[in-house]
């Protein structure tokens, strides 16, 4: 494409502008994994942190040694995948028959799903109800109960409208019933979606720590983001022990922790982000 | 694509128009409906357990939406706890010392939102849409997107070490150019700014996804023909892309405005200390202090109904206005 | 159109009814499983209890020291000695409230409560039915040792659990909560602006604080220093050097001239406190960053050579063993040596002190009831607030794994990881009263530590809040949000966003009106009733 001088100029100036606008949102990872790699005076050091001067790789050993760290972990990736396909299954099996215009009934059976999205029973009974089901304390209290959400199942079930019914005809004639349809034709078609969803759900469940707070009391099951609440934000202390007696995590340590809680995710989504992007994209304007 | 449909997220006020119209008897109707069951086993087979699990986990716990209008007491459960009427409503709305300003907080706080943080992607999504080196294009797109991943808790850890007046970096630039140490995260007059900044600096590189999507539907004679008229960069946004973008940007509008109540427990949540709760305290940070450290479930209830009765009908009222103005809206 | 009415109102009725039925039994599940817990864990020990009676359940519950696995040892110790099945509620450290109001709400009721429970829970949950009211003639003829020990502290210690005329739990009390804060300081910084040794007065105090900013105390040639910072994310602890100077805890009552009670914050010292406060950070005095800053903050500064001065630690925290500040600051070779309490400029001189007081150890409406479960736990906890046996098992665990006692019969903890508090259950969880019996201090306090204390504590006078922890009904009523408004003008005050003139009595003004003067006038009335 050819350009003219004036759109030449526009060019670069958008090219300084967005670098700069990237310079913004990558800085500050970098700021942090400079710190955690540094010596403690050198953390403590004002100015711009780009890369550690001398490095120090105290706080990561720590980090890297601590059991409950890992145990965090582990419970997160758990919840993370496991949650996130199953979220995808059930999402699927509702999306699937709301789509379909012949459905009977499907006016209702949608409004009753999106009343949901608007009104709730509270703290309490949620509670109460989680309890009375067993799952305080266990693993799964992470997945069961956020395993729709509404807001995704709809954007997945206009995506399904926007598939031809001719495909789904054929099949019939083929003799195949509506679970296979979906799984062996729908399913394969809505992969940007599916993807799409996936990894919003992924990022819910990696970044959740409400759930963990209130439904866990076991330590050992608690998840990465609650951990990381503990060390790094909330420290405060109380007056029941007037003297503190507890030694505290140093700037870099938590940094480090930080940084562990934040790099699977960096790491893995520019590798998904091709679905993403054409997920939303088919997933929110087919009508 | 046809982007001029908005998408079809709901289902109410389109019953089924699909089933047979009603010419015969009650009986014939009830047989009918019997037979489209039939028919349609597998699906209602597919879709059964899901309601289920919507009966179980949205609806099963609604009931203590009764909590509003009763004082909450243990040994009597939800059901038998006694009324109290309006009592709650009436303490919030007449004599509650916070609840004025907890309400204003919240209401300041999602507008500056609203006005800064919702136009933000859609400036941006223009300016890559203009960029014509694809290659930059992408990268400098998924470098945006990266703090949208980042929990509040990660990214309230990173704000701490970066806005400390005394070693953090945006100090330490601002003494450069000569202003005094700013302390963004512990005075009143700079919170709210740092909440809406950083709320923008987390979700603008997202927000523009969909909004390029619907740009790189737009069908590209339309740029041609007014390029061919004369028209310049900046006439073709203002006549062909924003339009192009109405409807998406009318619906995302409804969606926030719908949640106005909703000014950001985690960010707000991780964020706060006890020097800014004067402007900093909002609905859901406010349920969480009487709720779980005071033990006022009744009152917690009784803000929760107050927020979601709100959030229904600001959607309503959204959507009817957006209709009324020409565009597709969201119900 | 009719009939898709109809069909309609036939739907939503079906739907309602669902929902109603899914209610109900969610509804019924809770109370229904309460008795499934209890009868679950009742099972696991059947095997050993042929001949003797079925070991009463108690489920315990503390937000300290939580063991990381049921059945540890010293649980396992406790149940065999007292034919008792433990059910463990293991609650954080910090945020214990949170899951613990929740846990209750759904009618789980321990029958030992946390010790972090203050007074103002205490009158809340007793209302609620849901701790049990405790009669005190029977306490003390359950646990004679104990009580004994009490009343020989501080008898006072009964009142605090009154409410409605009841008492509701077993007095408790921390006498470590009586040692005042004192403020200590980098030696070598005082050494190098020409001080041997710590400021006396406020105002020498003053002088320090401007060298250590201004006179390059660390001698690193940058201006990169403060004089001191402040714990803003829990302001009762916040500059209390400066305001007991001042013969005031801004978190306190505390006497006015005319000897009625008033409120620590609304007195005309807090005011002239806080005007002194304010200077010093106008002056660049205080690090900015006080209002944000955790001891993890002020450790870190310290330690780091950025502050010279730390205010908020007692006499445990100079020990060369303490992790907050004196410890680390040893390690990267600064000396933390303690000072005195300031004379203020009307002579006073006080450390602030939280004072021994606290809310008692609540047990749950149902020991009420069941009085073979109550006398258990008084036993229990007769024997482990007050026996050496007991107390050691409780406290320091296994004698030869977890400690050792050392020439002078002090029991000495073992570095090892694999034998630390939450791996045997050792710590507070099951001694929810360690300092009860002050003739346990001897294995509290090594032989160093006493002569510590005995260094620097004489001399200093603690300041202590008028009352104590009491409950009080307006208090109940108001205080979270007088305590907010409080924290936020005082800090406000500090860095100037607000004054110390019109502003302070806008505050005084708003406090009182938004319900503190209803809760100076029943502070008043508790006063004089106990004056009586």
């Amino acid at each position: 494409m050819r350009l003219t001088k004036g759109e030449k100029i526009f060019q670069w100036f958008l090219i300084v502008i967005i670098t700069m606008l990237c310079i913004v949102m990558v800085y500050p990872f970098l700021h942090v994994l400079s710190i955690s790699l540094s010596t403690p005076a050198e953390a403590l050091r004002p100015g711009i942190h780009l890369y550690p001067k001398e490095i120090s790789l105290f706080a990561w050993e720590r980090v890297l040694s601590t059991d409950s760290i890992w145990r965090a972990f582990g419970i997160t990736v758990f919840r993370t995948v496991v949650g996130t396909l199953l979220s995808l299954v059930f999402m699927s099996m509702a999306a699937y028959p709301l789509s379909r215009k012949y459905l009977p009934h499907r006016g209702y059976y949608t409004t009753f799903i999106i009343i949901t999205m608007f009104f709730g029973g509270g703290l309490i009974p949620t509670y109460l109800l989680i309890k009375s089901l067993g799952l305080i304390n266990s693993v799964w209290v992470y997945i069961i109960p956020g395993l729709v959400s509404t807001f995704s199942m709809l954007i997945l079930r206009n995506f399904f409208m926007g598939i031809p019914m001719e495909l789904e005809d054929s099949a019939k004639i083929d003799g195949a019933n509506d679970i296979r349809i979906l799984v062996q034709i729908i399913v394969p078609l809505s992969a940007p979606v599916l993807a799409t969803l996936a990894l919003w759900a992924a990022v819910a469940h990696w970044n959740n720590w409400f759930d963990a707070m209130l439904y866990m009391q076991d330590k050992t099951k608690i998840t990465l983001q609650l951990l990381l609440r503990r060390l790094v934000i909330a420290n405060m202390g109380d007056p029941m022990m007037p003297v503190p007696t507890e030694e505290e995590d140093p700037a870099m340590v938590k940094a480090a922790i930080i940084m562990f809680t934040a790099l699977p995710i960096l790491v893995v989504y520019p590798f998904l982000q091709r679905f993403f992007v054409k997920g939303v994209m088919v997933g929110s304007l087919k009508g | 694509m046809n982007t001029t449909n908005a998408p079809d997220i709901g289902g109410i006020g389109s019953p089924h128009k699909k089933l047979k119209k009603s010419s015969g008897t009650w009986i014939d109707n009830v047989k009918q409906i019997g037979r489209d069951y039939v028919k349609n086993r597998y699906l209602l087979l597919l879709l059964f357990p899901v309601l289920i699990w919507y009966g179980i986990f949205a609806y099963g716990p609604m009931y203590g939406v009764q909590l509003a209008f009763k004082d909450f007491y243990i040994k009597e459960g939800i059901w038998g706890s006694p009324w109290v009427g309006l009592k709650h409503f009436e303490y919030l709305f007449t004599a509650s010392p916070q609840f004025p300003q907890i309400m204003k907080n919240t209401i300041i706080i999602s507008f500056y939102q609203i006005i800064f943080g919702f136009p933000a992607p859609i400036i941006l999504a223009l300016l890559f849409n203009e960029i014509r080196f694809t290659f930059f294009k992408k990268v400098a797109q998924t470098i945006s997107y990266l703090p949208h991943f980042l929990s509040w808790i990660v990214i309230g850890g990173i704000l701490i070490t970066l806005l400390s007046p005394s070693t953090g970096v945006v100090n330490y630039i601002l003494e450069i150019f000569g202003f005094d140490p700013v302390y963004f995260l512990g005075t009143e007059k700079y919170f709210r700014f740092t909440l809406i900044t950083s709320a923008i600096w987390k979700e603008i590189g997202w927000g523009t996804i969909i909004f390029l999507a619907a740009l790189s539907s737009i069908d590209s004679q339309m740029y041609e023909a007014a390029v061919i008229d004369g028209a310049n960069r900046w006439k073709q946004t203002i006549y062909i892309t924003l339009p192009a973008l109405m409807p998406v940007i009318a619906i995302l509008l409804i969606l926030r405005v719908g949640n106005v109540l909703d000014a950001g427990f985690d960010q707000i949540f991780n964020l706060y200390s006890p020097a800014v709760y004067g402007v900093a305290d909002i609905l859901d940070t406010y349920v969480y202090r009487i709720g779980l450290q005071e033990f006022q479930f009744s009152l917690t209830t009784a803000v929760g109904l107050f927020k979601n009765v709100v959030g229904f009908m600001l959607v309503l009222t959204a959507n009817f206005i957006i209709k009324k103005m020409g565009q597709e809206g969201l119900y | 159109m009719k009939h898709s009415k109809k069909k309609w109102t036939t739907l939503t009725a079906l739907l309602l009814s669902l929902v109603l039925v899914l209610s109900a039994c969610s509804g019924g599940n809770s109370g229904g499983g309460n008795t499934n817990t209890s009868e679950g864990s009742n099972t696991g020990s059947k095997e050993e209890t042929v001949a003797q009676e079925e070991p009463i359940e108690i489920v315990w519950a503390n937000n300290f020291s939580s063991p990381e696995a049921d059945g540890n040892y010293v649980q396992t110790e406790i149940e065999k000695k007292f034919n008792v099945k433990i059910k463990n509620i293991k609650l954080e450290r910090w945020g214990w409230k949170e899951q613990f109001s929740v846990y209750l709400a759904s009618d789980e009721i321990p029958d030992i409560f946390p010790i972090d429970a203050n007074e103002t829970d205490m009158a809340t949950w007793a209302k609620q039915g849901i701790i049990a009211s405790l009669d005190r003639a029977e306490i003390e003829a359950n646990m004679p040792n104990y009580a004994a020990a009490v009343n020989e502290f501080d008898s006072g210690a009964w009142m605090v659990g009154m409410v409605d005329g009841k008492n509701w739990g077993i007095p408790k009390y921390w006498p470590p909560g009586n040692d005042g804060f004192i403020p200590g300081y980098n030696k070598g910084w005082l050494e190098n602006i020409g001080y041997s040794e710590p400021p006396k007065t406020l105002e020498e105090f003053e002088d320090v604080l401007t060298k250590f900013t201004k006179n390059d105390p660390d001698k690193n040639g940058k201006n990169d220093t403060y004089g001191m910072s402040a714990r803003g994310k829990l302001p009762i602890q916040m500059f209390t050097s400066v305001f007991t100077a001042h013969a005031v805890s801004p978190y306190q009552f505390k006497l006015d001239a005319e000897g009625k009670v008033t409120w620590g914050a609304i007195t005309e010292e807090t005011r002239t406190a806080l005007k002194l406060l304010n200077k010093w950070y106008k002056d660049g005095l205080i690090d900015p960053e006080f209002i944000t800053n955790d001891n993890g903050q002020i450790n870190e500064l310290f330690v780091n050579q950025k502050i010279g001065v730390v205010d908020n630690a007692g006499w445990v925290n100079f020990n060369p063993e303490s992790g907050y500040v004196t410890k680390p600051a040893l390690e990267a070779g600064i000396i933390n040596t303690p000072g005195k309490p300031l004379v203020g400029p009307n002579g006073d001189a006080y450390a602030f002190a939280y004072g021994a007081r606290q809310a008692p150890v609540l047990l749950g409406a149902q020991v009420e009831k069941d009085e073979k479960k109550r006398k258990k736990i008084y036993e229990i906890l007769e024997w482990a607030a007050t026996s050496d046996e007991g107390w050691l098992l409780t406290v320091k665990g296994q004698e030869g794994v977890s400690y050792e006692f050392d020439e002078n019969g002090f029991p000495v903890a073992k570095p090892d990881e694999s034998v630390a508090a939450p791996k045997l259950g050792y710590g507070s969880f099951y001694n929810p009263l360690t300092h009860i019996d002050i003739s346990k201090q001897k294995y509290n306090f090594d032989s160093k530590m006493i002569e510590l204390r005995d260094e620097i504590t004489p001399g200093i006078v603690p300041l202590l809040d008028v009352l104590g922890p009491v409950h009080m009904e307006s208090k109940s009523q108001y205080w979270g949000n007088l305590l907010t408004l409080q924290d936020t003008y005082l800090i406000k005050s500090i860095y100037g966003e607000a004054n110390t003139d019109k502003d302070f009595d806008k505050f005084k003004e708003d406090w009182l009106r938004s319900g503190g003067q209803a809760i100076i006038d029943e502070a008043n009335k508790i006063y004089q009733e106990r004056k009586q």
